[in-house]
C-alpha cells in the first residue's frame, strides 16, 4: 500500500511538473492559505499555473524546493534536487555496487504527506534507467530505456 | 535482542565514542569481510570495540565523508552514522522541525541508519535548555532525549 500511495504521488509530481506556463502574481485564498500553513518558513516563492494547479518553486533554508497544489488548496506532492550525497548511506553504497559505471542524470527526494522517497536517473553508454526509493536501502526500477 | 542491539548503536551515535577502548581494536575476518561487503571503494578504516557489547565500529571516509559504521563480532551489520547539514534533512523532517520549533538553534543533525530502518537525530538549543528529537523521514518527530543546562 505504501508503495501505490509513494507510486501515485511520483506520478502526479512528475506529470504536474511538465505542464506549468509562465509565472503568476497570485494564488488562490486556499492555496495561499495551505502553502502558508505547510512552509511556514518559506520564502522568496515564484508562482505558475496548470490547467490542473499550482506550482510553488521557493527557498526554504539553504534548499530550493518545489510544490504542487490543486486548485483546492491540497498538496500534492514536494521536490527537492539532491546530490548523491546527500541521499541516506544505505542508498548510496546500493548504488555503487549494483550501478557501477552508471551516471547521475537526476536525482531528487519527493515527498508528500507521509509518503516520501527518492528517484534517481541513471546513465551509460546504452541505457537511461530510473530509480525509486522509498525506504533508506533499497532501489526499484521505475523506468528503463534503451537508448538510440 | 535485535533491539537492544539496535538501541545500543543510537546510543553509541549519540554520545560518540565514549565506550571505544583502545586495546582488542582489531576485527575478524568475518568483520573485515563484512565491511567490504558493504563499504567495497573504501580502504582505509578505523577500527574500535565497543568494550561489553563486542561491536566493532569502524571509521573512515566515504563518497568525501566521515562514516561511521558498526558490525556484530559475527559480521553482522548493525548500521551507520553520520554528521550532515540541516539542509540534508528529508523535506518532511525539516518542515515539522520548522514548524514545531521554528526558534531554535539546530547544534547538530546525524543521520542514523540500520538494515532496517533510518532516522535523523537532531541536537537543538530552544533558549537555556536542549533537546535531541529523533525524526524519520516521513516527518515523525519525537523527543528523544532532554538535556539540562
Amino acid at each position: 500500500m505504501k508503495k501505490l500511495i509513494a507510486g501515485l504521488v511520483l506520478g502526479s509530481v512528475l506529470l504536474v511538473n511538465t505542464a506549468f506556463a509562465a509565472t503568476i502574481d497570485n494564488v488562490n485564498e486556499k492555496v495561499a492559505a495551505a502553502f502558508k500553513h505547510e512552509f511556514v518558513q518559506a520564502k522568496e516563492v515564484s508562482w505558475s499555473k496548470s490547467d490542473n494547479g499550482y506550482r510553488a518553486i521557493f527557498r526554504m533554508n539553504e534548499d530550493i524546493l518545489t510544490a504542487f497544489f490543486s486548485e483546492d488548496g491540497v498538496l500534492i506532492g514536494v521536490t527537492r534536487n539532491l546530490l548523491s550525497t546527500e541521499l541516506p548511506i544505505g542508498l548510496q553504497t546500493s548504488l555503487q555496487k549494483s550501478y557501477d559505471g552508471y551516471w547521475i542524470s537526476d536525482l531528487f527526494e519527493y515527498s508528500k504527506e507521509d509518503a516520501s522517497g527518492y528517484l534517481v536517473t541513471l546513465e551509460n553508454a546504452d541505457e537511461v534507467i530510473t530509480l525509486q526509493a522509498t525506504d533508506g536501502r533499497n532501489w526499484s526500477v521505475y523506468r528503463k530505456t534503451k537508448k538510440q | 535482542m535485535k533491539k537492544i542491539i539496535l538501541s545500543m548503536t543510537l546510543a553509541v551515535a549519540v554520545l560518540g565514542s565514549a565506550f571505544a577502548t583502545p586495546a582488542d581494536n582489531e576485527p575478524s575476518v568475518i568483520v573485515k569481510e563484512a565491511f567490504s561487503k558493504e563499504f567495497n571503494t573504501v580502504k582505509n578504516v578505523q577500527w574500535d570495540k565497543v568494550a561489553k557489547e563486542n561491536i566493532y565500529e569502524a571509521r573512515f571516509m566515504f563518497n568525501n565523508q566521515n562514516l561511521e559504521a558498526w558490525f556484530s563480532a559475527d559480521g553482522e551489520f548493525l548500521g551507520t552514522s553520520r554528521l550532515i547539514s540541516q539542509s540534508s534533512l528529508p523535506i518532511l523532517a525539516a518542515n515539522e522541525l520548522a514548524r514545531r520549533y521554528p526558534d531554535a538553534h539546530v547544534v547538530s543533525v546525524f543521520e542514523h541508519s540500520t538494515p532496517d530502518n533510518l532516522d535523523y537525530l537532531i541536537t537543538i538549543a530552544t533558549g537555556k535548555t536542549g533537546l535531541v528529537l529523533q525524526a524519520t523521514g516521513n516527518g515523525d518527530l519525537t523527543v528523544y532525549k532532554r538535556i539540562k543546562e
